[in-house]
């Protein structure tokens, strides 16, 4: 009795509990994260009666949380990986339509410019279409900045997607050290409460959205929260603490997750650092910003750097419509070098657009031959020296050097080295010469200026292109040794000593200013201990200011008096007078006329050699004043057969070498004397620069001319007596040569790999494209893995409402039943009470 | 396995937000008539759409300088046909003049018809294109080719620079003509070149002054003029049609490119159609089964 009525309170009670649960999951259909509770009733201890036991009832045990923790971490590892691909996805797509874009992609606006530098090459004269390629040019430029923003605009969004998760993230660890403090005060994950455990879980979820973890369950239901491998030491959630993260910026843009505060390995003592991050939201953020938009970013800006140096290059070696050399067409702006947002335009006059070249040949219209010319230039490639020999090249003014060269007996010469076009105020001196040794000056084309006359065998040793020779070039003497105007190209080039008036500085004596200076006449010395010479001396053995002085008839050693005498007996023509000094140790050479802008120049006839002029006590020097006009090969022969050293000493002033500038300087012109000899003339100076043959084949294009870097080129064999004229293209508006070029570098391969400008910009859109491609398959297979797993979960812990339905009805059922049991008890207790 | 309730409404949704998506996806394709909507759609079609454009635009560039060369040179045609009508025209005066029976005063009136004859000439070598650039002066565009000195001689003024301009991949077409290899100098018997204008000087002064040997000479120098002249426009002739082979080319070229941009960018208007029907019907039965099936619950049938 009292038996039946505890046994039926007990049941009551235990399935009022029940219908609460069930009502509970009614209720909790659609929480997030609620994972489905179960009661468990269980028996009551039996009681022994007699020999044997009796059941007491049943009783409410515990809620039972349908959780499996491996079906949960699934779910956790695959909503990392897909949430790794959206956002990758995602900006991969957004990175495509703005590079493959037809109003913001690069190749439309690259393609208008090759097409207005196509229309301005057939019509270079129009100043329409010069505008029309600046306007183009500059749509280049500015698309490269537009193209450029955008990317930045990429990766600044990236950042702050980044640093916003970043946050979350540290509010979740947080908020999870909270709830580890709460459940540590149960011992057992049993008697947690089941709505901890799935605030918990839900945590964990979300922040495995964010970033891929790793979780360690201890028995009382803590979790330990970690990336990567150091599951101990590099963890974010431990017991109630928690670790928030930061996101730094390195200097060249890339985003490093770190701790706040970096912990110590207490064993090695050493900063322990936060493991990459591989998955999740964050996890794909920074695998685009690594590999799609970093690498674009540095393509952009190498593309842009191509595009600047090359055109830069042609429209450089063009000439604008002013007759001036071209500038840069393209540029960086100051604090942008080298990257696509500072690219830019540097020319607003669309009368410096540069179309024309160089150079232009003009066929003589009264040619009887019918040859049209072509002319090119290309940068030559002389072999032999590049400038002077060894220590030599260093002589610039103040500085002065002297080598040692070597002659030996198989190849009689030293190479002293090239005085290069534009090497100013040169002086090379040959010092103390035997008498077989001379200096040898020769151009490229075989024009001898100084020295002596060759003889057939020194002039095979000299005249070949591995000294630097021009090929086809012949030996010519019309300019040795010359004077005055009748010099090479006008060049004041002279071999001997020279003595030339000195400056004198000038100051106001009271101020201190600097006057004009005064010039000192010019003196040339000899002096008694330094003179050798014994006659009899040949006429012509000596030249003073060009003038061949006479013979002296005298034997023996020569006094100073005997050559006083013998200067001054000529002193008409060459200006010269001798005086000697008051002690007459020395004679002193000085001008009768233009005392203080002449020069004295005592040099050596047709008779004499260096070794001469050493007798008189001088050493024989080249002297060039003022910019050599042509390159000059120099060299020592000596003679005599024996071996011997050249000792050369050289300085100069400067070097402002550029023989493209000089070649335009002056108009050449090539004159045919036979069908095939034909001379080069420099027409300023009407100076014969080469004398060559040309090879014809009859019934094939004769062979092109080369010289110092012109080429020309002509369509039949000329015939004798044709010119053509060669001349520097100030004026020809009309052409187009450098237009032409530019319109070529569409097509030119200038980008690694071989490929041209626009290949390489869509090659790249299309390896954007496959890491586009390759996400979508990935992001598709992971959603089919993740609704797996999710169906999973949801088949253990989801709420199923009729499941619920069923249950509410069973545990009505057995509470009635109950509730019945107790009503009996309650009846047989009046039946006990009625018995009187 | 059992269903949890919030998974059943979840999945529905998802699947019919997806044919949603399909559906709206095939309406702008519609609208627009293009399969690619932007390169994302399609990114391994992205780089082929981008590089076909280029090509097409290239082409159409090409065309363009063509044109310009084509109207130049029917320019120069003209300006040279009409120099050959004149240059017979002097002949045939030259053999009237060098005829016996002719008296001075009647040289003197074919003398001035010369005269006139000769100053078409220079105009004609004078002649401009529509940008108003001088045909005959080499690069000098804007320099009148052939300038009268103070004393009546003929000066050449252009230079001899023979432009290119590009007329497709690997072709280039001449472009300017120098004025004295058209009106190009005769060389004599005696191996003297004289020019053009000093020739015809020469040979009008010898009219004038009816030098029998001299308007003979001339009228030699003549033939010669004229045989240059018409190699000159034959020389034209050719290269027009050069150019307008060119042309055939690039415009083929240009079909053929514009078709394979479209296999890849234009819409298949039937097939998209029929898939917009599908998606439609695919839609209304997930809708409906949706409603039929959500409506079934237990708590209904428990009274």
């Amino acid at each position: 009795m009292s038996d039946l009525l505890s046994i039926g309170s007990a049941g009551v009670g235990a399935y009022q509990r029940a219908l609460a649960t069930v009502s509970n999951n009614i209720a909790n259909v659609s929480t997030d994260g609620y994972t489905r509770q179960d009661v468990s009733i269980i028996s009551n201890q039996p009681r022994q009666i007699g020999g044997g036991y009796i059941g007491t009832g049943a009783r409410f045990d515990a809620v039972r949380r349908q959780f499996d923790a491996f079906v949960e971490s699934n779910l956790r590892n695959s909503n990392s990986e897909l949430k790794s691909q959206e956002p990758l996805l995602s900006y991969v797509n957004r990175l495509i339509d703005i590079m493959g874009g037809e109003s913001v992609g690069l190749t439309t606006a690259m393609n208008q410019f090759f097409e207005a530098s196509r229309s301005l090459a057939s019509d270079p004269a129009s100043t329409i279409a010069r505008s029309s390629f600046l306007q183009d040019a500059e749509g280049v430029a500015s698309r490269f900045r537009e193209l450029s923003g955008q990317m930045e605009l990429l990766d600044n969004e990236t950042r702050q997607s980044v640093q916003t998760d970043v946050g979350q993230i540290n509010a979740y660890t947080k908020q999870l050290a909270l709830l580890n403090n709460q459940l540590s005060k149960n011992a057992s994950a049993d008697k947690q409460p089941s709505e901890l455990l799935d605030q918990r879980d839900l945590l964990l979820r979300s922040l495995s959205g964010l970033v891929g973890i790793k979780t360690e369950f201890s028995a009382n239901g803590e979790v330990l929260v970690s990336m990567g491998d150091s599951n101990s030491e590099g963890y974010l959630v431990k017991n109630d603490q928690s670790r928030p993260i930061i996101i730094k910026t390195s200097a060249n843009g890339d985003l490093n997750l770190n701790y706040l505060y970096p912990p110590t390995n207490p064993v090695t003592g050493q900063q322990l650092a936060l493991p990459p991050v591989t998955s999740g939201k964050i996890g794909g953020v920074l695998n685009y910003r690594e590999q799609v938009l970093t690498p674009s970013s540095s393509a952009l800006n190498d593309l842009a750097m191509t595009l600047a140096t090359e055109a830069n290059a042609i429209h450089r070696n063009g000439i604008d419509a002013e007759g001036q050399l071209g500038g840069d067409l393209f540029g960086f702006s100051a604090d942008q070098a080298g990257k696509a947002s500072g690219f830019k335009t540097l020319i607003q006059d669309a009368n410096r657009v540069a179309a024309a070249g160089q150079f232009r040949v003009m066929d003589n219209p009264l040619n009887s031959g019918d040859a049209q010319a072509r002319v090119g230039y290309q940068t030559p490639d002389f072999s032999g020296a590049s400038g002077l020999t060894g220590l030599l090249a260093e002589a610039q003014k103040p500085a002065i050097s002297t080598e040692m060269l070597g002659i030996g007996i198989s190849q009689p010469f030293a190479t002293v080295g090239l005085v290069q076009q534009g090497q100013t105020d040169l002086r090379l001196t040959l010092n103390n010469p035997s008498a077989t040794q001379s200096f040898q000056v020769l151009t490229r084309d075989g024009r001898h200026l100084l020295g002596t006359t060759l003889n057939q065998n020194d002039q095979a040793m000299l005249m070949k292109s591995a000294n630097g020779m021009e090929p086809l070039a012949t030996y010519n003497t019309s300019y040795l040794n010359q004077s005055g105007s009748n010099t090479y190209m006008d060049m004041d080039i002279f071999m001997g000593v020279k003595a030339e008036p000195i400056e004198n500085q000038q100051f106001n004596e009271i101020s201190g200013a600097v006057l004009a200076p005064t010039m000192l006449p010019a003196a040339l010395k000899l002096s008694a201990s330094d003179l050798q010479l014994s006659g009899p001396v040949a006429a012509g053995t000596f030249q003073l200011n060009g003038i061949d002085m006479p013979a002296i008839t005298q034997s023996g050693p020569l006094s100073l008096g005997a050559l006083q005498t013998w200067i001054n007996g000529k002193s008409g023509d060459t200006k010269v007078t001798a005086t000697l000094n008051a002690d007459g140790n020395s004679l002193t050479l000085s001008r009768t006329t233009e005392t203080t802008t002449g020069d004295i120049r005592l040099g050596m006839g047709a008779n004499g050699n260096p070794a001469d002029l050493q007798h008189l006590g001088f050493g024989t020097s080249i002297y060039i004043k003022g910019k050599a006009a042509d390159d000059l090969l120099v060299f020592v022969t000596d003679s005599s057969g024996n071996p011997s050293a050249a000792n050369i000493t050289a300085q100069y002033t400067s070097i402002d070498n550029n023989m493209k500038q000089a070649l335009r300087a002056t108009p050449l012109q090539v004159h045919f004397k036979t069908d095939t000899q034909y001379e080069i003339i420099d027409t300023k100076t009407q100076t014969v620069l080469a004398e060559r043959s040309l090879a014809v084949v009859p019934g094939m294009q004769p062979a092109s001319i080369s010289y110092r870097g012109l080429k020309l080129e002509f369509s039949t064999a000329p015939k004798q007596g044709d010119k053509f004229n060669i001349d520097s293209n100030t004026d020809g508006i009309g052409n187009n040569e450098a237009m032409l070029q530019m319109a070529d570098l569409e097509n030119a391969h200038v980008m690694p790999g071989g490929l041209t400008m626009t290949e390489s910009y869509i090659e790249h859109v299309n390896q954007v494209g496959n890491v586009a491609r390759q996400a979508s398959i990935a992001k598709d297979a992971l959603t089919v893995v993740y609704d797996q797993a999710k169906q999973t979960r949801d088949g253990i812990s989801g709420v199923s409402l009729d499941q619920e339905a069923s249950d509410l009805v069973r545990y009505q059922q057995a509470y009635q039943a109950n509730a019945k049991v107790m009503q009996v008890a309650s009846q047989l207790f009046d039946a006990i009470l009625q018995v009187r | 396995m059992k269903i949890s309730t919030s998974m059943l409404f979840d999945r529905a949704t998802e699947r019919m937000s997806t044919i949603q998506n399909r559906l709206a996806t095939t309406q702008a394709q519609m609208a627009e008539t293009k399969q690619v909507l932007s390169p994302s759609d399609a990114p391994d079609q992205a780089a082929a759409i981008q590089r076909l454009r280029g090509e097409v635009q290239r082409q159409e560039s090409h065309t363009e300088a063509l044109n310009v060369a084509m109207r130049r040179f029917s320019a120069e045609e003209t300006a040279l046909k009409s120099s050959s009508d004149i240059l017979t025209r002097i002949k045939e005066l030259g053999l009237q003049a060098a005829n016996d029976t002719l008296g001075p005063d009647d040289r003197k009136a074919v003398g001035v018809e010369l005269k006139a004859l000769r100053q078409e000439l220079v105009s004609l070598g004078n002649s401009r294109d529509d940008s108003g650039n001088y045909l005959f002066s080499g690069t000098r565009v804007k320099t009148p080719a052939f300038l009268e000195g103070a004393n009546g001689a003929v000066v050449y003024q252009g230079d001899h620079t023979q432009t290119q301009i590009p007329a497709g991949v690997e072709r280039i077409v001449q472009f300017t003509r120098a004025g004295t290899d058209v009106y190009s100098r005769v060389v004599r018997d005696n191996g003297e070149s004289v020019g053009f204008f000093d020739a015809l000087d020469q040979m009008i002064q010898a009219v004038d002054n009816s030098n029998t040997p001299g308007i003979q000479q001339g009228v030699a120098d003549t033939t010669q003029m004229s045989n240059s002249m018409d190699l000159s426009l034959a020389q034209t002739g050719s290269d027009q049609k050069v150019v307008q082979s060119q042309l055939d080319v690039l415009d083929e070229s240009k079909l053929r490119l514009k078709s394979s941009l479209s296999q890849i960018e234009d819409l298949d208007y039937a097939s998209a159609v029929t898939k917009m029907n599908k998606e439609m019907m695919a839609l209304q039965a997930a809708m409906g089964s949706f409603s039929k099936i959500s409506s079934l619950s237990l708590f209904e049938y428990i009274r």
